[in-house]
C-alpha cells in the first residue's frame, strides 16, 4: 500500500473538518428556536381533505356546482404529560383520551408518561423550550410558574360556569396577581387523623381525641396500656406541624421577603412550634431514658418507611395522614379493615380553629401553547364530571376537585367521611415562591430539634435566619 | 559528514515520518466514532453547565449574568462549615466532607477486595462457577433496589444487627437513623455493590498475565500470595488504574445509594448528604441550576485533581 | 510429590475454599432474603423483626408482573437497547482503546484525558443541554436514539485501553516488523487478543443498559417504549407510596438475563492460567 503525503494530509485534514462540522452542527441543533420541521411530535399536521361542495350542507341545495374545492381541515396535535399512579390509570386516561378524539374529531392527544422526578423532567423541557402543551402542576410549584409567565391563563379559555364547580379554596394557589386562574386542580387529599380501634378499645379509649392536648394525652394512655406507641409523626415536616400552628391562631404563613421571618416570632408559633418538637423530645427520648414505651415515635422507629406503614402493621395506634393512605392500606393490609380495626376522624382542633392540610395538583397550559383552545377543551373533558368521575372517583385514590360528586355511588366510604368533616380553614401545602425549598430546609431544623441536637430557639432562629437569606437576593 | 550519509539518514527520516503520519490517520479512523459522540453528547453539555455557571437562571424566565456570584455562594457556605455551622446552613461543607470520608473508605476496599476475589475465581477448582456468580450477583441488581433492600437489613433489629451478634456482640447500631453509622451504612452497600463488578475486570486482565511467569515462579518455591504480592499485582497495574480511577470518579459523585438510604435531604444530621445530591438540590428543588454548574464545576475540578495526583504518582497512564 | 508439600496444597485448598464460601454468604444473602421476599405480602415481608418463612406464600408479586400488558414489550424494548449499546461499544471502544493504548498520534493523551474529563461532571447539569441536542435531534421517546447516547462510552475505550497496555509490547512489534499497518494489526492481532475484555465490556454495557434509569426515564415518553426498570416504576407506583414487593420480583426477573450473559461470557473471561500445578 502506498499512501502520497498529499492524501494522507487531505484526509486528516477532513476528519478533522467532520469533527468540526459535528460539534457546530450540534450546537446549531441545539440554539435553533423552537419546534423545527424535524421534530417527531408536530405541533400541527394539516390533512387534505377533498370535499365536494354539493355534498356539504352549508351550501344552497337549489344549485348545483360542478366544480370542486379542497377544504382544509386542520388536526392538531396536543402533548399532554402527567405522572401515572399504574397500569389502571393509564388506562383510564387512555380511555378518556379516546373519547375526546372522538368527540373532537380533529385534536389529537399525545400521552406522556414521566414515572419519577416529574417536575425535574418539566423544568428541564421548560429549559429546552419544549414543555408539554397540558401537564400537571403541584401547588407548591404553582407561584414561580405563574410568575415567570410559563402558563396561559385558563380562566380566559373556559367559561366562568365551569370554573364554579370547583372547590374555591383549590383555586387559591393558582391564582396570579392579576386574578387570573393559571391551573384548574385536578384532584386533592386533605389530612385526617387515622387510628386503629383495636387499640383504642385496649386502652379503655371510646373516641378519637378532639384537640392537641387531647393527642398527646390519648397517645401516653394508649403506651401505657397497651405497649405500643400512641403516635407516629414524621422527623421535620414543617406541612404536617402547620395545622397545629394555625389552629392556634398563627397568621397564614407566605414567606416571599426577608421581613417574613417575623412569622416565627408570633407567640402562636414559637407556642405550637415548642410543643410539636416536644412531643418528640418528650415523648420519644426521654421516655426511653425513662425505660417506657415511647408515646411518639417516627415510622423508622418502628421499622417502617413512612406514616402508613407503621399504622398499616399496627405499630402504632395514630397517625395524621391524607387521603393517599386509603388506597394504600386497601391494597397493602386487605385483612386490617375500615370500620371495624381502624377508622378516621378530623384533625384535632386547637384553642381558636380546626384546621387542615390539603395537597392538590392542577392540569395548567403551557403559555407557549400553539393550541391554547383545543388544549383548554382537553381540560375541560378531563376535569368535568364525566372525567371526574372515571379518573378521581373510581381510582379511589384522592378526592375529586368539583363539588357535586360527594354522592356519587362509587365514592369509597373512607374517601366521602373525609369529605364529611367540618374545618374552620383549609390550608393549602403553598408557602410561597419558594415552598419546596423552604419546606425541605425548615424539615431538616426541625428534625435536628426532634433529636435533640440543637435547642428549640436556636432551631426557631435558624428558620429565621433560613428565611431571611433565601430572600436577600 | 559525507553526503550519501546525509541522503540516507533524510530517507529513513521521510520514511519514519510517513509511517508516523500513516499511524496517526489510522488512528483517528480507529477513535473516530468514539470521538465524534462524546464530542455531541458530551462536551456541549459540559461547555453549556459552564456557561451557565455564570448565569442566574430558573429554567422558565431569560437568563441573568451574575458574575462570579454562584462561585460565591460556595465559599461563603465552605467558609460556614470550617467555622462549624450546622449541616443545614452549610449544606456543600456537609457534602464535602461526607464524600471524601465516604470515598476513603469505598475506594480502596472495593479494589483490593475485587483484586482478592478475583485472584480466588480465578483457580480451576470445583464449583469456582458459583463463587463467580454469587459474587457478581450484587453487580446485576439495580443500586435503587439493592439501596432499598439493605434499607431493611439495616433496620434496628434486622438481618445484619442479627448476624453481627456473633462476631461482636453487645453491637447492635440503629445504622439507617444514627448520623454516626449512617455514612458507614452507605459505603459498606456500595462496597458489597461494586467488588463483585470490578472482579470482572481484574478477572479479564488476568488473562493477560503468560502462565510461564507463575510456572518459573512456582519452581522458585514462591507461595501462593507471594505469587499474589510479586507477580499478579504488578501485572495489573494498568487495570488497577482503571478500577480506582472510574472508582473515585463514581465514589465522589455517589447519588442513587444516598439518595434512597437517606433521602435527598440526607437522613439524620445530614450524615448522608453528598455533593451530588446537593446539586441536584440546587438544580432541581432550589431551582438555581446556575449554582448547581457552579457546584458541578467545584466537583469536577475535585475529581480531576485527585484523580490526577493519583494517575500521577502511579505513572501508568503515561507509561 | 512430598506428603508436606500435599499437605500444604490440601491446607491451601480448604482455605481457599472457607474464604469462597464466606463472600458467597455475605453476597448471595440480601438475594436470598429478597427471593424469599417476593413470595409474601408486603404485610409480611416488612415486619420487624424480620420474617423468613413466607406466610400465606403467595405468588401474587409475579402474577401482577405478569398481569401487566406492557411487560413483554418492556423486556423487548431492554433487550434491544442492550443489544444495540453491546454492539456499539464492543466495535467501537475496542477500536478507540486500542488506538489510545498502541497507536502514536498527536494529542493522544490529551484527547483522552478529555474524554476521561467527561465522567466527571455531575448528570443534574448536562441533564438540560442533552434534553435540548436530543429532541432538536428528534430523538424523544425513541429506543434507538436513546441508544445513540451511550453507542461508544468512556468507561469501556478506558478499560480497553488499559487491558491492551497491559498486553507485551512485543507482540505488536513483530506484526510491525511483518509490515501489518496499524488498523490491519489491530483486526489480526489486537482484536483476537483483547476477548477476554471484551467480554467484561460486554458484561458491564449489558448491565449499564438493563439496569439504566435516569437516562431512560427523561428521554423516553410512551409506556410503550418504556425500558424494564423505567416500567416497573411506572407500574408500581403511586402517587405517595411504592409497593415494593412487586418491584422486588420484577428485579429477580429482570437480572435472569445478566446472570445467564455473565455464565456465558464467563469462558472469556476465565481460561488461561492455572495458578495450581497439579492439573496444570
Amino acid at each position: 500500500m502506498k499512501y502520497s503525503k498529499a492524501l494522507e494530509k487531505t484526509t486528516s485534514l477532513v476528519i478533522a473538518l467532520i469533527l468540526i462540522i459535528a460539534i457546530i452542527a450540534a450546537a446549531w441543533y441545539a440554539m435553533q428556536p423552537a419546534a423545527p420541521p424535524t421534530t417527531p411530535t408536530p405541533t400541527t399536521v394539516t390533512t387534505t381533505v377533498a370535499t365536494t361542495v354539493t355534498q356539504a350542507t352549508t351550501v344552497a341545495t337549489t344549485v348545483v356546482q360542478t366544480e370542486t374545492t379542497t377544504a382544509v381541515v386542520e388536526k392538531v396535535y396536543i402533548r399532554f404529560a402527567g405522572w401515572s399512579a399504574g397500569e389502571t390509570e393509564m388506562k383510564n386516561y387512555e380511555k378518556i383520551i379516546k373519547m375526546f378524539e372522538e368527540k373532537y374529531p380533529n385534536i389529537a392527544v399525545k400521552y406522556e408518561v414521566i414515572t419519577q422526578m416529574f417536575h425535574e423532567n418539566i423544568l428541564a423541557s421548560f429549559g429546552a423550550g419544549v414543555a408539554p402543551d397540558v401537564f400537571y402542576l403541584d401547588s407548591a410549584w404553582a407561584p414561580i410558574f405563574i410568575e415567570k409567565g410559563a402558563l396561559y391563563p385558563i380562566s380566559d379559555l373556559v367559561s366562568q360556569d365551569f370554573m364554579n364547580q370547583f372547590y374555591d379554596f383549590l383555586l387559591e394557589p393558582f391564582k396570579g396577581p392579576n386574578g387570573k386562574i393559571y391551573g384548574l386542580p385536578k384532584d386533592w387529599s386533605m389530612l385526617m387523623l387515622f387510628y386503629n380501634k383495636k387499640l383504642f378499645e385496649q386502652a379503655g379509649l371510646t373516641k378519637p381525641p378532639d384537640t392537641w392536648e387531647e393527642l398527646e394525652e390519648y397517645a401516653k394512655i394508649i403506651a401505657d396500656k397497651t405497649g405500643k406507641p400512641g403516635l407516629a409523626i414524621y422527623l421535620g415536616g414543617f406541612n404536617r406541624y402547620m395545622p397545629v400552628a394555625l389552629s392556634y391562631g398563627a397568621p397564614k404563613p407566605w414567606f416571599d421577603d426577608p421581613s417574613d421571618a417575623s412569622w416565627f416570632d408570633d407567640p402562636a408559633v414559637k407556642k405550637t412550634m415548642e410543643w410539636y418538637i416536644n412531643l418528640y423530645l418528650k415523648g420519644k427520648i426521654e421516655r426511653e431514658k425513662q425505660g417506657l414505651t415511647p408515646y411518639v415515635v417516627a415510622p423508622q422507629d418502628v421499622g417502617a418507611g413512612w406514616l402508613g406503614d407503621a399504622f398499616g402493621k399496627q405499630e402504632v395506634a395514630m397517625v395524621i395522614s391524607g387521603n393517599w393512605m386509603i388506597p394504600f392500606l386497601a391494597d397493602q393490609f386487605p385483612d386490617f379493615k375500615f370500620g371495624e380495626d381502624w377508622d378516621i376522624a378530623p384533625v384535632p382542633r386547637g384553642p381558636e380553629k380546626r384546621v387542615t392540610m390539603a395537597y392538590t395538583v392542577a392540569l395548567a397550559i403551557n403559555a407557549k401553547t400553539e393550541h391554547p383552545d383545543a388544549a383548554a377543551k382537553f381540560v375541560e373533558f378531563v376535569l368535568g364530571p364525566e372525567g371526574q368521575k372515571e379518573l378521581v372517583v373510581k381510582m379511589g385514590h384522592t378526592l375529586p376537585s368539583i363539588k357535586g360528586l360527594e354522592n356519587d355511588p362509587n365514592m369509597w366510604p373512607q374517601h366521602r367521611k373525609s369529605l364529611s368533616f367540618k374545618y374552620d380553614l383549609v390550608q393549602i401545602f403553598l408557602w410561597g415562591p419558594k415552598s419546596g425549598e423552604l419546606e425541605g430546609k425548615i424539615s431538616d431544623i426541625m428534625a435536628s430539634a426532634m433529636r435533640g441536637e440543637i435547642s428549640i430557639d436556636e432551631a426557631l432562629n435558624a428558620m429565621k435566619q433560613t428565611v431571611e437569606e433565601m430572600f436577600s437576593e | 559528514m559525507s553526503k550519501s550519509h546525509l541522503f540516507l539518514s533524510q530517507k529513513i527520516k521521510s520514511l519514519l515520518e510517513k509511517r508516523k503520519s500513516r499511524e496517526a490517520l489510522e488512528a483517528l479512523v480507529l477513535i473516530s466514532v468514539v470521538t465524534c459522540l462524546n464530542m455531541v453528547f458530551g462536551y456541549f453539555a459540559a461547555a453549556f453547565a459552564f456557561y451557565l455557571s455564570f448565569f442566574k437562571w430558573d429554567y422558565i424566565g431569560s437568563m441573568e449574568f451574575v458574575g462570579l456570584k454562584n462561585f460565591m455562594v460556595i465559599f461563603e457556605d465552605l467558609w460556614r462549615g470550617i467555622n462549624g455551622a450546622y449541616f443545614f446552613q452549610a449544606p456543600f461543607y456537609t457534602g464535602l466532607k461526607n464524600i471524601l470520608l465516604y470515598t476513603a473508605i469505598v475506594v480502596p476496599t472495593q479494589t483490593v477486595l475485587a483484586m482478592i476475589l478475583a485472584a480466588f475465581a480465578n483457580q480451576k477448582i470445583k464449583g469456582v462457577q458459583f463463587y463467580k456468580v454469587s459474587y457478581f450477583l450484587p453487580a446485576v441488581t439495580s443500586p435503587v433496589i439493592i439501596a432499598l433492600i439493605f434499607i431493611w437489613l439495616f433496620m434496628k433489629q434486622g438481618f445484619i444487627n442479627y448476624m453481627l451478634q456473633f462476631v461482636a456482640p453487645g453491637f447492635a447500631p440503629d445504622w439507617i437513623n444514627d448520623k454516626n453509622y449512617l455514612l458507614y451504612a452507605i459505603a459498606l452497600v456500595a462496597i458489597w455493590g461494586t467488588s463483585g463488578h470490578f472482579m470482572v475486570s481484574f478477572l479479564a486482565a488476568m488473562q493477560s498475565i503468560p502462565r510461564d511467569i507463575y510456572e518459573a515462579a512456582m519452581l522458585e518455591g514462591a507461595g501462593p500470595i507471594r505469587r499474589f504480592i510479586y507477580i499478579t499485582v504488578p501485572m495489573l497495574k494498568p487495570m488497577i488504574v482503571y478500577v480506582v480511577v472510574l472508582g473515585l470518579i463514581g465514589a465522589l459523585q455517589m447519588f442513587d445509594l444516598a439518595w434512597v438510604m437517606a433521602g435527598s435531604r440526607g437522613g439524620p444530621g445530614g450524615a448522608g448528604y453528598t455533593m451530588a445530591l446537593d446539586i441536584y438540590n440546587e438544580a432541581f428543588i432550589n431551582l438555581r441550576p446556575g449554582v448547581a454548574a457552579a457546584k458541578s464545576i467545584f466537583l469536577f475540578v475535585l475529581i480531576f485533581s485527585i484523580t490526577y495526583v493519583f494517575q500521577k504518582k502511579y505513572k501508568v497512564m503515561a507509561r | 510429590m512430598r506428603p508436606s508439600l500435599k499437605l500444604t496444597k490440601m491446607g491451601w485448598i480448604a482455605l481457599t475454599y472457607f474464604v469462597l464460601s464466606l463472600f458467597a454468604f455475605i453476597y448471595l444473602s440480601p438475594f436470598i432474603r429478597s427471593f424469599v421476599a417476593s413470595f409474601m405480602t408486603w404485610e409480611q415481608a416488612s415486619k420487624y423483626p424480620p420474617e423468613w418463612i413466607p406466610n400465606p406464600f403467595t405468588l401474587e408479586n409475579y402474577m401482577k408482573l405478569f398481569r401487566l400488558e406492557l411487560f413483554p414489550r418492556w423486556i423487548f424494548n431492554t433487550a434491544l437497547y442492550a443489544g444495540l449499546i453491546v454492539v456499539g461499544n464492543i466495535v467501537f471502544s475496542s477500536m478507540a482503546g486500542y488506538a489510545f493504548a498502541r497507536l502514536k498520534f498527536p494529542g493522544r493523551d490529551a484527547l483522552f484525558s478529555a474524554l476521561l474529563a467527561l465522567l466527571m461532571i455531575p448528570i443534574f447539569v448536562t441533564l438540560v443541554p442533552n434534553y435540548i441536542i436530543i429532541y432538536r435531534l428528534g430523538l424523544i421517546d425513541n429506543i434507538v436514539g436513546l441508544a445513540l447516547l451511550s453507542l461508544a462510552n468512556v468507561p469501556s475505550t478506558f478499560l480497553m485501553r488499559q487491558y491492551f497496555l497491559s498486553l507485551p509490547q512485543e507482540v505488536f512489534d513483530a506484526a510491525r516488523i511483518d509490515g501489518c499497518g496499524p488498523i490491519k494489526s489491530f483486526f489480526y492481532i489486537g482484536l483476537p487478543l483483547a476477548k477476554p475484555a471484551l467480554g467484561a465490556v460486554a458484561v458491564y454495557q449489558f448491565l449499564g443498559a438493563w439496569n439504566a434509569f435516569l437516562g431512560p426515564l427523561v428521554f423516553l415518553r410512551s409506556p410503550e417504549n418504556f425500558t424494564l426498570p423505567v416500567g416497573l416504576s411506572f407500574a408500581f407506583q403511586r402517587s405517595m407510596w411504592t409497593e415494593y414487593t412487586p418491584i422486588i420480583a420484577g428485579s429477580l426477573v429482570a437480572a435472569a438475563p445478566t446472570i445467564v450473559l455473565f455464565i456465558a461470557l464467563n469462558k472469556y473471561l476465565i481460561k488461561g492460567i492455572v495458578v495450581q500445578a497439579g492439573k496444570g
